[in-house]
């Protein structure tokens, strides 16, 4: 692999659950992300599946640096990122940029479409060389009209919102998009369109893409690469194909085979693995293997010594001590 | 992929083409990006001229302003000039709106009792304005220590009597209206600051604010670009209601030896002095009360109507 683009090493967040009203003080702290590590290297869409909870949108927003790291290291084309504030973490703006969740709340009401996508161009003293004209570029590069710039964001549908936030993430010539959960908010009708954008945008640019969702056909349709994440951890990660196909942690196994097929003959053969119980709450996760209270293959190991995520066939490391490809979730008809 | 967009329209976006097309012809052609900042307040401005209720106070208070700032021009008599044969006069020929206990012209003493009156109002108004937002964002903003800090002398401030102060004032200040709008606007911030910082709390959770750090914004630049107009709102409501009250304290003021002294005449005073007389001398009483009933309506309405031109989701076409 070539020098990676970003590096995460470790990624830890904890947040305090306060209480008390004159004094508040920690009663607990919520494992949001608990020892995160991935590469990203320039170019490519890495994914990042889990549930809600899990502490996706929590990776997001470190990577993003608009929340602190408790502990761990991000660095980015071999420099430290971790601690950079002030200056330098504008200039880091400069490189990384994020598209969020939701399109309804993530601009600006009060603010024309027009201020929303020339705001970085201002902050970053790049409007008198040519905003307007910049702005009307993004605005037709993903796909609105120029008139749109003096309209307000409730003017316009979620998709279209969606857009405009796009846009914004681009006004800086970004290298890295974090995109987190881009189209969870949007009909299923828009989400191609958006997912399509995405990848013309990327073609035209070389974007490389931090991809969020909790959508497994989506990841499917855009990652190159995927990591699995489970309350806070990565449990997998993989080649997307390597990890559709031959996925090794069994918490995987279990999402892939709640994939819906749309072929009914299919579906009706899907042999579905259904994980007991609910997610044990991030306040208080499990002791070692963190899954094992709802794992198929539980033994008593799981409980007492945590697998390390490692290498377990060529460059598809998962966390688990008896990972191993499963049957295919459909007999192949052969 | 255009073709789909325009097909994604939403129902609201073809309405608001025809909206803009009953626009001038200029207005339209400054629509384009070139006019992107700048045609910001101009867009408040024709939204409020829309709103004629608001544009209509907005004149009264102009009007009220300038009779005030002229008040030599435009008062037949002087406020202290004592007709001693005409005392307590009703309303008629000579003396439009009556005389008083002291035979002074009604007229002109409301006249000269606006000049005090609306600058004391707009005044303790506009600086309690500014004193409230500035410590409300800071707290509701930055949160933590500070936030504990400004509230509690923000608590500290409500707890003090008002009377208290007052008559303290009284004596180390003189009684010039500065002193009194400093002495007010100390009283007046408090429930606004409380109000602002309520708004930032929950706007800082926003995501378009996350959106704007993450562009690089600085906080002052979110605080003033990306809070305070979405607080906008309740700053103005309570701004208006400050006004009015304002002008109902300063009378308050010189009851207690404080502030403007007779024969001066202000609003407030004036309707203090004509207690007594409400029902030997009805008119001593009515034409005060109109006059602060008239400014207040006006500050609501205008207020109204600048909280909706400021919000772009409001109907455009409202009146």
């Amino acid at each position: 692999m070539t020098e990676p683009l970003l590096r995460a090493d470790g990624l830890v967040k904890h947040f305090p659950v306060l209480r008390g009203v004159v004094f508040r003080r920690a009663v607990a702290e919520v494992h949001a992300v608990d020892g995160v590590s991935f590469e990203i290297a320039p170019g490519e869409t890495f994914g990042v599946v889990g549930e809600s909870g899990c502490g996706k949108t929590t990776v997001a927003r470190l990577v993003m640096r608009l929340v602190d790291l408790d502990d761990g290291t991000l660095t980015s084309d071999g420099e430290d990122i971790t601690r950079v504030r002030g200056e330098a973490l504008r200039k880091l703006r400069l490189k990384m940029q994020i598209i969020f969740q939701d399109p309804f709340a993530s601009l600006n009401p009060r603010m024309t479409v027009g201020d929303i996508v020339g705001e970085p161009l201002h902050i970053h003293n790049m409007w008198k060389d040519g905003g307007p004209r910049r702005v009307r570029e993004l605005l037709d590069l993903v796909g609105l009209a120029a008139e749109h710039a003096e309209r307000y964001p409730h003017e316009f549908s979620g998709g279209q919102r969606q857009r405009i936030g796009i846009a914004r993430a681009l006004a800086l010539h970004p290298k890295l998009v974090v995109c987190d959960e881009p189209v969870s908010a949007l009909d299923v009708s828009m989400r191609a369109q958006i997912l399509n954008l995405l990848k013309h945008l990327q073609e035209e640019f070389g974007l490389t893409y931090l991809f969020i969702s909790h959508d497994l056909s989506v990841v499917r349709q855009v990652c190159d690469r995927v990591a699995v994440m489970y309350l806070g951890q990565v449990v997998e990660v993989a080649e997307r194909d390597a990890l559709f196909d031959r996925a090794l942690h069994p918490y995987t196994q279990a999402l892939i085979s709640a994939i819906p097929i749309p072929d009914p003959e299919l579906e009706r053969k899907r042999r579905r693995i259904v994980l007991q119980g609910d997610v044990p709450s991030p306040q208080d996760p499990p002791r070692a293997c963190r899954f094992h209270t709802r794992c198929f293959k539980a033994q008593e190991i799981c409980e007492q010594i945590e697998p390390e995520l490692e290498q377990r066939c060529d460059d598809h490391p998962a966390a688990c001590h008896f990972a191993e490809p499963r049957a295919p979730v459909v007999e192949s008809p052969a | 992929m255009t073709d789909d967009i325009k097909s994604a329209h939403h129902p609201e976006i073809g309405e608001l083409e025809i909206a803009a097309a009953e626009l001038p012809d200029d207005t339209l052609a400054r629509m384009g990006l070139d006019a992107v900042g700048a045609s910001q307040w101009r867009i408040v401005w024709r939204r409020l001229l829309r709103h004629r209720l608001a544009i209509a106070s907005f004149g009264i208070l102009v009007l009220l302003g300038v009779i005030a700032v002229f008040a030599n021009v435009f008062a037949p008599h002087g406020y202290a000039t004592q007709y001693l044969s005409q005392q307590l006069r009703s309303p008629g020929a000579g003396h439009w709106l009556g005389t008083d206990t002291l035979g002074r012209d009604e007229l002109s003493r409301l006249i000269y009792g606006g000049r005090i009156s609306l600058a004391v109002g707009f005044g303790v108004a506009l600086s309690a304005g500014v004193i409230g937002t500035i410590v409300g964002s800071l707290a509701g903003f930055y949160g933590g220590r500070l936030d504990t800090l400004l509230m509690r002398v923000t608590d500290l401030f409500l707890s003090i009597p008002l009377l208290v102060i007052l008559i303290v004032a009284a004596t180390l200040l003189g009684g010039s209206v500065l002193d009194i709008v400093i002495v007010l606007s100390i009283f007046f911030w408090m429930p606004l600051a409380r109000i602002v910082r309520g708004s930032f709390l929950s706007l800082r959770e926003k995501e378009f604010v996350e959106a704007a750090r993450s562009v690089g914004a600085s906080n002052f630049r979110i605080i003033v670009r990306h809070m305070l107009p979405n607080a906008i709102g309740p700053i103005i409501v309570n701004v208006t209601l400050a006004v009015a009250e304002a002008i109902l304290i300063e009378s308050v003021l010189s009851f207690l030896g404080f502030g403007i002294q007779p024969p001066t005449p202000t609003w407030g005073n004036m309707l203090a002095e004509s207690r007594d007389l409400a029902t030997t001398a009805p008119w001593l009483v009515w034409f005060p009360g109109l006059c602060i009933l008239l400014t207040v309506l006006c500050v609501n309405f205008l207020g109204d109507g600048l909280r909706d031109a400021f919000d772009p989701t409001q109907d455009l076409i409202k009146r």
